[in-house]
């Protein structure tokens, strides 16, 4: 064997040798770092950890809103076999009683990823994570789970698939709710199963926070219960509902129907979900006179005894009519409030500056949000003086040239009720983090005062008043002294106003000496029956502030005892709070509507336009007016028979009118 | 010194065989585990094939080579028949015929081919009736068994196998003072034919164009290169630690077969990588110092195939694994999991040893029969 010959062939392969080593040091060394970026960006995944939402309480600590691991399970058909799909499809037909060709249905039609169901949850269907077959995985789904459905939907709100607060509370303190992710980091093989997971790159999430609010499961209870009932009772569009504390500004409930159940949220149109209460505004009407009549009495340019004279119910101002629903001569200027005189307030209100009149009703919080804790709050709108006309001061008096939200108008009456504070409606009792600690407690928020304590207390006698002889009888509960207003008001639509559509609201208050609740009822459209704030919105207000009374045990020695007459106890407060001259205390429109029966139109002509509906209304005619102001004529003669149904034209006086023939 | 030369054999076969254990344990444990459902399923077959093959590796070692001499033409016919009956009858397996099911295991037939062909051109290079300088009266006869032989492996399709057939032959017949003229034009010839076929193959063809399309984009071959090439460089100098591979979790296709050497590398580092090497480089020297140890030009011969094809092939497939070479289909040898290479190979470094061993006897017997 030639030396040569062997010795090149050692050095051949040492030659290959260090050029091994030589290319193993470039690859293993020198590129090391780029490379060891690739591998492992391929080979590892970060994977967030999702903390726990915080809870919602009412304020009382009962849960609203807890959470729930939703499980959605999939097949990825590149990897499932046929052995595999029939056991996957037994399975699942058995934990969700489907047949097992519907699963098997599905993986045929696929190509690649199926999902079998989706955000699936309980015992049974967490066991199926345990199946470990190729191709099958499943996902955890947090989900919120709102206990009792559609209760104060409007201010929980939602939140989306991803968990983040969409609407309401969810919304407004889905930062405080939502806590902090948590991160690790797996280390997975190239068809992205988990291999291991890498310890040291561990980070916990931290749970969000809990929240207690002000409102009170039971009397948001009673709020959409009494809401719904009115709803279908008066054949409203919706209606919304506000009860708060007036002496904080904390709401103790609030909806508005129809709502909607958070946990299907996605089965309801927007304007199912929008919270009304406050994005949504209106035209006021009467309600609205107690802050023209505190402004006239905290400005000192009347008296509560002050005689002014009623026109009979039909006072010509400039250019319009200003009529009443029930003409009057001589009123004092409670009477005014307490039946509602638009022409009284009218001329009330020519007394008052612009400016002084304007600061008032800002004070109140008018054309500014109340800043309440939810999502989606409008403004209103209240014109500066600088643009009023010579009859804004006059439409302000009885509610009309401004808009308002139902939140502005209750928050405002809190003030008016509670000896002239001013609070932000409150939505927030405190911030607590998992345990017992107190992130945040929210205290109430006393903006400014409005009008004096003295003039306060007299807007609640006047307001007892509105109830005891006005249009807010059917507020009255027996052995309790109620405050309230109704207000009917018409709707504007496209720009006018409407002939058909109402606002029928009512805003009263309990006990009337001194407030602990005061409630906003406001229906939209009502078309059953009445259209009327007295009608429709007082016996909601009735009905739910009896349940809010027998559910509140603070309140039951503040009610008279049961044993007397309460009428007579009422009776006696009216007259005492009255001025001693004897006021007819039936001036009510139920004398007129008792004259009509067996179905027999009677003579409308003459009559205001309020009255007329009313009387169609109860006899279950269709109407359409035309025109505005008194009736001139009606398409049903007199004295006909009419059955429920039919349509009857009313035609009006065709004169130049604010919408302000109503009450 | 002489008496450790067997030793040093044996050792390093039995250091790669043990590093083939885990090697395969780790590489194989995710691919297992998802198809098996059992993370050792494929170790536990290839610990049997190394129990086996130490087995193996024992007994060659005390088989005196001689008794291989005789029988070299009648082996290597069988094994040529054997090629042949493969190309018919055996299973298809990623487009190639290469496996043979004997009823109790498959195998393949090629890894043996490798062998007894090297036995057997060593036999005839020990023919004093032949002679290698002589085309008509020696390499006339070694040309038509390497033809024969790597032809039927390349008709598989296995053309690395076919190559590595040649080469080592070749580099053999070199060794033993074949004429460069005959060498080069025989040479030339065989390379044509192999042009050509791997032309019309289109599996090789697809590989060989992938290579050069990356050599000119200065990229790599193909993924399963790229896997391997950022598995090594996850290593470094140490190595992500024994068993804490991530390539293995099925981002390197059949991490646990032909590209067993990238894991090692991302295991243990650069440090490990070279060692593995420096065994192999250690052994192939021994090896060649056995062969010119050698008592008989039978021993010399078997020896230098022996040890050309174990250190050929243990350096091709590194160069594979690096992305420096085309992808080829060939193992590690007594690294890679595979029952057929890892056999043979014990039977080779067994023939080996006992190759040293004689060396160490005083006389030799063939001699002392011949002087007789």
């Amino acid at each position: 064997m030639s030396i040569n010959r062997f010795s090149f062939t050692i050095i051949f392969f040492t030659l290959i040798f260090f050029f091994l080593v030589y290319k193993l040091y470039t690859i293993q060394i020198l590129k090391s770092e780029e490379l060891t970026f690739y591998a492992e960006r391929q080979q590892t995944r970060n994977k967030e950890i999702s903390p726990v939402r915080g809870l919602i309480y009412d304020r009382n600590g009962l849960l609203l809103v807890y959470n729930r691991i939703e499980y959605s399970f999939s097949v990825d058909m590149r990897m499932a076999r046929k052995k595999e799909q029939d056991s996957i499809s037994k399975i699942f037909s058995k934990t969700f009683n489907k047949p097992a060709q519907h699963y098997l249905n599905l993986m045929r039609n696929s190509k690649r990823i199926v999902f079998l169901e989706r955000n699936v949850y309980g015992e049974a269907v967490s066991k199926l994570k345990k199946l470990s077959l190729p191709g099958f995985a499943y996902e955890e789904i947090p989900s919120r789970v709102y206990q009792y459905d559609d209760l104060a939907g409007h201010l929980l709100g939602y939140t989306n698939s991803a968990n983040i607060g969409i609407d309401g509370v969810e919304r407004t303190f889905n930062k405080e709710l939502a806590g902090t992710k948590g991160n690790r980091k797996i280390v997975r093989d190239a068809i992205g199963n988990m291999i291991t997971v890498e310890n040291n790159e561990y980070e916990p999430s931290i749970s969000g926070n809990n929240i207690l609010l002000t409102i009170q499961k039971n009397v948001q209870s009673f709020l959409q219960t009494s809401l719904d009932s009115g709803l279908a009772t008066f054949g409203a569009t919706s209606a919304t509902g506000v009860v708060m504390d007036p002496n904080t500004g904390e709401i103790i409930a609030l909806a508005n129907v129809e709502d909607y159940n958070p946990n299907e949220y996605s089965d309801y149109t927007n304007e199912q979900r929008r919270n009304r209460s406050i994005t949504d505004t209106y035209e006021p009407g009467s309600t609205f006179k107690s802050f023209a009549m505190a402004a006239f009495l905290d400005n000192k340019i009347c008296r509560a005894d002050e005689l002014i004279y009623g026109e009979n119910g039909r006072y010509r101002f400039k250019r319009i009519t200003i009529s009443d629903v029930h003409p009057e001569e001589w009123m004092t200027v409670k009477e005014v409030f307490a039946k509602s005189s638009n022409i009284g307030m009218s001329k009330l209100s020519q007394r008052i500056s612009d400016e002084d009149f304007f600061t008032y009703l800002r004070g109140f919080g008018f054309g500014n949000a109340t800043n309440i804790s939810l999502p989606g709050e409008v403004n209103g709108s209240l014109k500066k003086p600088n643009s009023w006309s010579s009859y804004t001061k006059s439409s302000l008096s009885f509610g009309y040239e401004i808009s308002v939200t139902p939140i502005q108008l209750i928050t405002a009456y809190s003030s008016l009720i509670n000896g002239g504070l001013l609070f932000e409606p409150q939505l927030m009792k405190k911030i607590t983090d998992g345990g017992e600690r107190i992130v945040q407690e929210f205290k109430p928020k006393n903006i400014r005062r409005v009008i004096s304590e003295e003039t306060s207390k007299k807007m609640r006698e006047f307001l007892v008043a509105a109830v005891e002889i006005g249009s807010g009888k059917k507020a009255k509960i027996n052995n309790i002294s109620i405050g309230g207003k109704t207000g009917t008001s018409r709707q504007l639509i496209d720009g006018k106003y409407s002939t058909e559509f109402y606002n029928s609201s009512f805003v009263g208050f309990f006990p009337a000496e001194n407030p602990s609740y005061v409630i906003l009822i406001l229906v939209n459209a009502p078309t059953k029956s009445s259209i009327y704030g007295g009608d429709v919105a007082a016996p909601i207000f009735r009905d739910i502030a009896k349940k809010i009374i027998e559910n509140d045990p603070s309140l039951k020695h503040k009610i008279s005892d049961p044993a007397e007459n309460e009428e007579f106890i009422f009776a006696k407060t009216v007259v005492d709070t009255l001025d001693s001259r004897r006021i007819n205390v039936v001036a009510d429109y139920s004398t007129d509507i008792a004259m009509i029966d067996n179905n027999i139109i009677p003579d409308l002509r003459g009559r205001s336009l309020r009255e007329a509906i009313n009387v169609a209304s109860k006899l279950n005619l269709k109407y359409e007016i035309i025109g505005s102001g008194r009736i001139v004529d009606q398409s049903i003669a007199y004295g006909t028979k009419v059955s429920p149904g039919l349509k009857i034209k009313l035609y009006a006086e065709t004169n130049l009118n604010l919408g302000a023939t109503l009450y | 010194m002489k008496k450790f030369y067997p030793l040093v054999i044996f050792f390093g076969a039995i250091i790669l065989i043990s590093m083939g254990l885990y090697l395969v344990m780790s590489a194989s444990s995710t691919y297992s585990n998802a198809l098996f459902s059992d993370q050792f399923h494929l170790f536990s077959s290839h610990l049997v094939r190394a129990g086996v093959g130490v087995a193996v590796l024992i007994a060659f070692s005390m088989i005196p080579y001689r008794v291989y001499k005789n029988g070299s033409k009648i082996i290597l016919t069988a094994v040529v028949l054997v090629l042949f009956i493969t190309l018919i009858v055996s299973l298809e397996v990623k487009g190639a015929r290469r496996w043979l099911d004997i009823g109790i295991a498959t195998f393949q037939p090629t890894e043996f081919a490798k062998l007894f062909l090297f036995l057997h051109i060593a036999s005839m290079l020990a023919d004093p009736e032949k002679d290698i300088r002589d085309f008509k009266k020696g390499f006339q006869q070694a040309l038509f068994w390497i033809v024969v032989t790597s032809g039927l492996v390349i008709a598989q399709p296995n053309i690395s196998n076919g190559i590595l057939l040649i080469s080592v032959s070749f580099l053999i017949l070199f060794l033993a003072g074949a004429k460069f003229k005959h060498l080069f034009l025989s040479g030339a010839a065989l390379t044509s034919i192999m042009v050509l076929v791997m032309v019309f193959f289109s599996h090789s063809r697809a590989r060989l164009q992938s290579y050069l399309d990356a050599i000119m984009n200065d990229g790599v071959a193909n993924s399963q290169v790229a896997q391997a090439i950022l598995g090594l460089g996850s290593g470094n100098w140490w190595g992500v630690g024994i068993g804490n591979s991530s390539q293995r979790n099925l981002f390197l296709p059949e991490a646990y077969g032909d590209f067993i050497f990238a894991i090692l590398g991302e295991e243990t580092g650069f440090i490990g990588a070279i060692s593995l090497l420096f065994i192999y480089l250690v052994i192939f020297i021994v090896g060649l110092i056995i062969a010119k140890n050698a008592k008989d030009s039978f021993g010399v011969y078997l020896s230098i195939g022996i040890i050309c094809a174990f250190i050929t092939q243990a350096f091709v497939n590194a160069l594979v694994a690096m992305g420096a070479i085309p992808t080829t289909g060939l193992t590690l040898p007594l690294v890679s999991y595979g029952g057929s290479s890892l056999i043979v190979f014990c039977m080779s470094l067994g023939i080996l040893i006992n190759i040293g061993l004689n060396n160490l006897k005083e006389t030799d017997e063939l001699e002392a029969v011949q002087k007789t």
